[in-house]
C-alpha cells in the first residue's frame, strides 16, 4: 500500500521503475479522498499542478534522464506556505481576498526541485497563533488516531496529513512549538532546526523572532532528506543565518556511541504529565541517558517566549484588528489585541534576556550532547476542550500545550519530535523532543534515528479507511 | 453624550487608554476579554522583571542562536 510508504521508499520505487510517479499520485489524491472528510486537513488541493509535476517525472525517467532525490514524492505545506497562484491563507479568512502568491516559497521551490510532487495546503492555527488547530473558519483539524481529538498545532493539518497517510511528507512552521506539538499528538515524526537555518522567505511570518520552519514524516531517514534539501543559503532572508549546507542524511546511522546523552528534569518533570514523563522514561532507557539535568531559566524563557509571541504577532496585525476585529478566529483575536497593547518594555526585556539566557544553553552544551525532555505535557485533547488536568491542577488548554517546547525553541536549537506511544499502539502517542546545540540537528537525529531502529518511537499509519 | 462607566481595574482602563491611543476600536465586553488576556501576560512579565540586566545587555535584534559554525563537524 503505497500510503504506508515513506518518502525514500516511494522515492526509490519510482527511480527503479517499480511505480511511475503518476501511480504514486493516484493513490495519494485517492487517500486523500477517502480520509479527508474525517480528518480536514486540507484546504486547498492542487492537484492538477501535481499532475504536471508528476508527469515531468515520469517524462525524465522515459528519456533514461537520472532522477532527483525526491523524485515522485508527495507532499503537502501548511497554508502559510506561498504556492504559486494561490492565495496564502495563513488561516485566516482576512486575507482571502489578497492576490494569489506570483512564486512558490524559497522551501517549496527547493523541494520542486529535488522531484517531490505538491498536492496542496493544510489546515492551521489562524496566523499561527494556537496549538490546537480548532480552526473556526474552516473546521478543526481532527487527529487522525482518535477524531475526537485536537491534532495540535498550529500546524495541525501537517501533523495529520502525515498521521493519516494523505502524504509521506508535509511542511510546517514551529514559532512555539506548532512543529514539535502537533508531531507528538499526531505521533509522527518533525524536525524543527535551529533557528535561522532554513529560509522562511515565501512563507506568511508570525514572530519574526522566532519563527521557524521544517518537515514532519513518518521516518527519520525522510526527514533528514528532506531537511538537507531544503538547506541552503538564503541572503534575501534577513533571518536566515546559515551560510553553507551542512549535510546529515550520510550521517544520521551513524549511532550513538560516545555521545553524551542527558534528561532535562526540574521544569521539564513538573509540566509534564505521567504519560509524557514515561515517554521520556522509555527513550532515556533506550539511550542509556543520565538523568537530573537542568536546563537553565525554563520557565523565564517560557514566559519571554509568550511575551515575545504577543507583541510581535500583536503589533503585524494591528491595521487588521483596527479595521476586521470580528473577521478574526475568535479563540485568538483577544490575545492578538492584548499582545498589540503590552507595554514596550515588557518586550525589551524579554528580548535582552534571549541574549543572557543564550550563553546558559549554550554553555549546557559543552556537557551534553544531546538532551531529552517531553513535547507535550499530555496527549491529544478532546476538541474544545478549555482545560486539561495537568498533575492535579487544571490549565488553559490551548496555551498549556507549549509549555515544555517554548523554552527550547526561544534558545533556538534543533530539535526532533520523536513519537512515542507509551500506553501501547492502542492507545494514543506523546513526543519526545531530541534537543542539540545550535546548528547540530545531525546529533538529534542520530539518536532519534536510533530511537525508530530500536522501535522505540515509531510513526505508524493511523487505522482509516482507504 | 453617554458617559463610559469607571472600569473596573486598572489594567482594565490600561487597555482601554492604550487602544484609544494606537486607534483600536473596542467594545466594553472586549475590554473585559482583552484585560483578562494582558492579566496573563502580565503575570508572565512581572518574573522577566526579576531578571538582572545591566545596561550593557544589548537585546537581540536579529536573534542569533550560535554563530553559524566556520567548519563542519567531523
Amino acid at each position: 500500500m503505497i500510503a504506508a510508504m515513506d518518502g525514500v521508499t516511494i522515492a526509490a520505487a519510482v527511480r527503479s521503475g517499480e511505480y511511475r510517479a503518476e501511480q504514486v499520485l493516484d493513490a495519494c489524491i485517492a487517500r486523500i479522498a477517502a480520509t479527508d472528510p474525517q480528518v480536514n486537513a486540507f484546504t486547498d488541493r492542487t492537484f492538477e499542478r501535481a499532475r504536471r509535476e508528476a508527469r515531468a517525472i515520469d517524462a525524465r525517467r522515459a528519456r533514461g534522464e537520472p532522477l532527483p532525490a525526491l523524485a515522485g514524492v508527495p507532499y503537502a505545506v501548511k497554508n502559510l506556505f506561498d504556492i504559486e497562484g494561490l492565495t496564502t491563507r495563513a488561516g485566516s479568512k482576512l486575507l482571502l481576498g489578497d492576490p494569489p502568491a506570483a512564486a512558490d516559497a524559497v522551501l517549496v521551490q527547493r523541494l520542486r526541485d529535488a522531484g517531490a510532487v505538491l498536492v496542496g495546503a493544510l489546515n492551521m492555527d489562524e496566523f499561527a497563533y494556537g496549538f490546537t488547530t480548532e480552526n473556526s473558519h474552516v473546521g478543526a483539524c481532527r487527529n487522525p488516531h482518535d477524531l475526537t481529538r485536537i491534532a495540535g498545532g498550529s500546524s495541525g493539518g501537517s501533523g495529520a496529513a502525515v498521521a493519516a497517510g494523505q502524504v509521506p511528507l508535509a511542511l510546517g512552521s514551529d514559532t512555539n512549538g506548532s512543529i514539535r506539538v502537533p508531531s507528538s499528538l499526531c505521533g509522527v515524526f518533525g524536525l524543527k532546526p535551529t533557528f535561522g537555518r532554513l529560509s522562511r522567505r515565501g512563507s506568511f511570518p508570525f514572530v519574526a523572532s522566532l519563527d521557524h520552519l521544517g518537515p514532519f514524516a513518518r521516518s527519520v531517514a525522510d526527514l533528514a532528506l528532506s531537511y538537507d534539501l531544503m538547506q541552503g543559503p538564503d541572503p534575501l532572508d534577513p533571518g536566515c543565518h546559515a551560510t553553507r549546507v551542512q549535510p546529515v542524511r550520510e550521517r544520521v546511522d551513524a549511532g550513538i556511541s560516545g555521545l553524551r546523552i542527558g534528561v532535562l528534569a526540574g521544569y521539564f518533570d513538573e509540566q509534564a504529565g505521567p504519560e509524557a514523563r514515561h515517554a521520556v522514561a522509555l527513550a532515556a532507557g533506550a539511550l542509556n541517558a543520565t538523568p537530573g539535568v537542568i536546563w537553565p531559566d525554563a520557565a523565564l524563557a517560557r514566559a519571554a517566549a509568550f511575551v515575545t509571541s504577543a507583541s510581535e504577532g500583536g503589533a503585524l496585525h494591528l491595521p487588521r484588528l483596527r479595521e476586521h476585529a470580528a473577521d478574526f478566529e475568535p479563540l485568538s483575536v483577544d490575545r492578538f489585541i492584548a499582545g498589540a497593547l503590552q507595554p514596550a518594555e515588557w518586550y525589551v526585556r524579554a528580548q535582552r534576556f534571549r541574549r543572557i539566557y543564550r550563553d546558559k544553553v549554550l554553555a549546557l552544551f559543552r556537557d551534553w550532547d544531546v538532551l531529552l525532555a517531553p513535547a507535550t505535557p499530555v496527549s491529544a485533547t478532546a476538541i474544545g476542550a478549555e482545560q486539561f488536568e495537568l498533575n492535579g491542577t487544571l490549565v488553559p488548554a490551548r496555551p498549556s500545550m507549549g509549555l515544555l517546547t517554548q523554552p527550547i525553541s526561544y534558545a533556538g536549537c534543533p530539535v526532533v519530535a520523536a513519537p512515542l506511544w507509551p500506553n501501547g499502539a492502542a492507545a494514543l502517542p506523546i513526543g519526545v523532543q531530541v534537543i542539540a546545540a545550535p546548528w547540530r540537528e545531525d546529533l538529534a537525529l542520530r539518536v532519534a534515528r536510533r530511537l525508530e531502529a530500536d522501535g522505540i518511537a515509531t510513526a505508524p499509519l493511523a487505522s482509516m479507511p482507504d | 453624550m453617554t458617559d463610559t462607566p469607571p472600569d473596573p481595574t486598572p489594567i482594565a482602563a490600561y487597555v482601554r487608554a492604550a487602544a484609544q491611543l494606537l486607534a483600536l476600536p473596542l467594545s466594553d465586553a472586549q475590554v473585559g476579554r482583552v484585560s483578562v488576556q494582558l492579566s496573563r501576560t502580565a503575570a508572565l512579565a512581572a518574573t522577566l522583571q526579576r531578571v538582572p540586566l545591566e545596561a550593557h545587555d544589548e537585546p537581540a535584534q536579529i536573534y542569533e542562536p550560535a554563530p553559524f559554525p566556520a567548519e563542519d563537524p567531523s
